[in-house]
């Protein structure tokens, strides 16, 4: 039995080609019955989210890169030429590694993400549902989600934030606490703002107040935030001001009063000079009593004097501090990653265990059916040369008989089971099949005793590649 | 009886220092499983702690204040019980790293000062004098609190607004101070230098060079190891994962400030026993003994606090800042004015 991986992911393919071998329900379902019914496979499983596209197989015959890349391409209509170029081939123990890599978010595009393993079960069930998975693929793949759980569970892959949303709402939660019913005001539009707005709606805000530079564009703002227009006035109001001052201007009073109100500000006007000066703010901060503000700048230019970071109680974050908490989040992710390897070393390291033990079994079958076919034969003849025993004298010798073959099968059934996991393991199974001549019998329908030699030495010859990846 | 009491006493500081090293190992490395354990070594510890405390009780007598070995046992196990009250309702590791080193030096300093279990002298047996004690040590653990959380929120916020940079001055200092502190005390414990009455009556001691040597060393290794520390906590605070297992600044603001007032309320009552029992053993509610004028000195400096918060609406850093300047004062009012302004208050 070997096992094999083929497919491409967002490192090695760009979008446009991700894009035509993506595969639908139906389409995976298909592939995978295309791919059994070559001569070489015996398993199928096909994974596809927006960011890989990839085969798992388990086959009787090495390699499996052919097969798998002209069904992929007949399926999808992609060029072979194409994917010749972006297409990554692993087997056997890589194949494995590689797979519990993705289970553990560490193949994918953001580290630690969340998505991937109930992406990787969606695909195992559409594939069982096929009846495209075997022994193999079903060990392989429910020993995968146990290591995409472990490595969420047991590093801390998954908590740093990684997007300014999330990373906004973290820095809030340091200043208060528990964010529910903090007021929220929302100065100008923007993507990045609607975003950070959801997320601070996920903690429980339910107070925003949304302000913009034209009164009717916050109506419509608000009722798509679920909050509440406010009056926002601007230059317009003092036409002898000094563009420099607008921000600072102590007479700002509008705007004075909702910073007096919110606890969180979001601004991203378009605004070519800062709206919030450090005056300002100091006035506001007079009337808030000094309870903390925590302000969020996303506007390129900024819409808040950073000099306002210096007002007591007052924090401030523009997009560039709120990009560096995030480069320092990944790196914190990829720290973690470290740990998770190592996870993922552990768990190769006992498939690898198992897989081996495999290629041994049918040997073990087929000796004790050979053995009991004996027993059965020379039964037969005695008790048919014996037809005046009693039925308990004939059970009798039926028990003799069987407790001879047990004990004379069980040591060497013992001491080839106990060397299985070695390196040399399938000498002894090789060792008991030529010595009783077991060639015919016993084969597993999975194929796995097609040659015990080299399937055997799957696990040698993979650990030494896997060793020399890592 | 003596021996297993103070044996326990023994383990018990063993007990704080294995916590304080687990608390350390779990915020820097960033294992909850560590810190659960070292919540359940403290409760360990604690449990010891009360056993050992009944045993002290029973061979020399409530209330267990006669000498400085026994109040020093009794306000680290305290401290022990307000952190994991604490930590009960707010769930504050962090804040562990201030109150359980506290707590292993009191009860480590208390064994040190160990001179055979005895009892309150009868002049003190008074129920005000009790009172007082007992009131005035619950007042310092309050502050000591309220110093831990304050800490705490220097440390937040300087992370936040220096944008997890530059924060290891910060962390120095503070480290810094308290090793200082620390280790100058521990000096002088070790030193122990001779008190005698000088001609005009007055007791003072006597530092011989050696007392002078053995306390500076003290201080040089309290200092030491104190930055040594607080250079690999600073390395590992300097990242923004750090500061979001920090309690919120909201909660460490209102947390330190209660414990103030709570410490503020406790002191007056501490005072005021203080001086009724002081009357009826001596006929003078107040002499301006060192020691009363020192904890009257904490007292107004807490009160002062609690006004500017109250009417000038100071908060957060400023207050924070007071807070912790505010333990120092204790701490001399506590066991400075002991070992260098003696007086009636010698014994305790």
């Amino acid at each position: 039995m070997r096992l094999a991986v083929l497919g491409v992911n967002h490192k090695t393919a760009c979008l446009s080609l991700r894009e035509q071998v993506a595969l639908n329900t139906e389409a995976s379902q298909k592939l995978v019955r295309t791919l059994v019914d070559c001569a070489q496979v015996s398993e199928a499983v096909v994974l596809s989210t927006c960011n890989r596209t990839e085969v798992y197989l388990a086959g009787t015959e090495l390699p499996l890169r052919t097969v798998a890349k002209d069904c992929l391409c007949s399926s999808t209509g992609v060029c072979r030429t194409d994917l010749d170029d972006s297409v990554y081939y692993y087997e056997n123990m890589d194949a494995v590694e590689h797979v519990f890599s993705v289970a553990g978010s560490l193949d994918s595009m953001v580290l630690g993400e969340a998505q991937i393993l109930a992406q990787l079960k969606e695909a195992y069930s559409v594939a069982q549902e096929s009846g495209t998975t075997g022994p193999m693929l079903n060990r392989l793949l429910r020993r995968s989600f146990e290591v995409g759980k472990r490595v969420r569970s047991e590093t801390k892959i998954s908590e740093a934030s990684l997007s300014i949303a999330s990373v906004s709402v973290d820095l809030a939660r340091n200043v208060f606490g528990d964010l529910a019913d903090r007021p929220v005001l929302v100065i100008g539009a923007g993507e990045m703002a609607e975003l950070v707005v959801t997320h601070l709606k996920g903690r429980g805000v339910n107070r925003i107040l949304v302000a913009n530079r034209t009164y009717e564009r916050a109506v419509a703002l608000a009722e798509k935030f679920g909050g509440e227009a406010v009056r926002f006035q601007e230059e317009h109001e003092d036409p002898k001001r000094g563009q420099k001052q607008v921000g600072s201007h102590p007479h700002n009073r509008a705007l004075a009063q909702h910073l007096e109100l919110a606890d969180i500000v979001i601004s991203s006007t378009g605004s070519p000079d800062p709206i919030i000066g450090r005056k300002l703010l100091e006035g506001v901060m007079r009337r808030r009593k000094n309870r903390p503000i925590f302000l969020i700048d996303i506007a390129v230019p900024r819409d808040i004097d950073p000099e306002v970071n210096h007002v007591n109680n007052a924090y401030l974050y523009d997009i560039d501090d709120l990009q560096e908490v995030v480069a320092s989040n990944l790196d914190e992710r990829e720290q973690e990653a470290v740990r998770a390897r190592e996870i993922i070393a552990e768990e190769v390291g006992s498939f690898e265990e198992w897989a081996r033990s495999l290629t041994v079994l049918p040997t073990l079958v087929a000796f004790r059916e050979w053995a009991s076919a004996i027993k059965d034969e020379e039964l037969t003849k005695f008790l048919g040369r014996m037809p005046d025993l009693s039925e308990e004298d004939q059970e009798k010798v039926q028990a003799l008989a069987h407790s001879i073959i047990n004990k004379i099968l069980h040591p060497p059934t013992v001491a080839v089971k106990e060397r299985a996991a070695a390196d040399e393991g399938y000498l002894y199974a090789e060792a008991l099949r030529t010595l009783f001549q077991l060639n015919g019998a016993g084969r597993s329908e999975s194929g796995a005793s097609e040659n015990d030699r080299a399937s055997s030495g799957f696990g040698s010859e993979d650990k030494t590649n896997s060793n020399s990846r890592s | 009886m003596q021996e297993i009491e103070q044996t326990l006493f023994g383990l018990v500081t063993f007990v704080y220092l294995v916590v304080v090293v687990l608390y350390v190992l779990g915020l820097a490395y960033r294992r909850a499983d560590l810190e659960r354990f070292g919540l359940l070594t403290l409760t360990a510890g604690f449990a010891l702690h009360t056993i050992a405390l009944i045993l002290l009780w029973i061979s020399a007598g409530w209330p267990l204040l006669a000498d400085l070995h026994q109040s020093m046992v009794f306000l680290s196990w305290s401290i022990v019980l307000i952190y994991l009250i604490v930590d009960r309702l707010y769930r504050i590791p962090a804040s562990a790293l201030i109150m359980i080193p506290a707590a292993f030096f009191t009860v480590g300093v208390g064994q040190v000062l160990y001179e055979g279990d005895r009892a309150l002298p009868e002049e003190l047996d008074s129920g005000w004098l009790v009172v007082h004690v007992g009131v005035s040590l619950l007042a310092y653990a309050a502050f000591a609190l309220a110093f831990a959380t304050a800490f705490f929120y220097v440390v937040q916020e300087d992370l936040l607004k220096r944008r997890y940079r530059q924060v290891r001055h910060l962390v120095l200092t503070l480290a810094g101070a308290l090793g200082l502190g620390t280790g100058l005390y521990a000096g002088y414990l070790i030193a122990d230098p001779t008190l005698f009455e000088d001609a005009a009556g007055n007791r003072v001691y006597a530092y011989s060079g050696a007392d002078v040597t053995i306390i500076l060393a003290g201080a040089a290794i309290g200092l030491v190891a104190a930055l040594a520390v607080g250079w690999v906590a600073a390395r590992g605070a300097s990242r923004p994962s750090f500061a979001n297992r920090l309690p919120a600044l909201n909660l460490l603001d209102n947390l330190s400030s209660k414990s103030v007032v709570v410490g503020l309320a406790l002191l007056a009552v501490g005072i005021l026993t203080g001086g009724i029992g002081a009357y009826q053993e001596w006929g003078a509610f107040w002499r301006w003994e060192p020691k009363e004028t020192w904890a009257l000195a904490a007292w107004l400096f807490y009160a002062g606090y609690v006004a500017l918060r109250e009417f000038a609406n100071w908060r957060g850093r400023n207050t924070a800042v007071l807070a912790i300047a505010g333990l120092f004062l204790v701490f001399f009012a506590f066991l400075g004015v002991n070992l260098f302004l003696p007086g009636r208050h010698d014994f305790n």
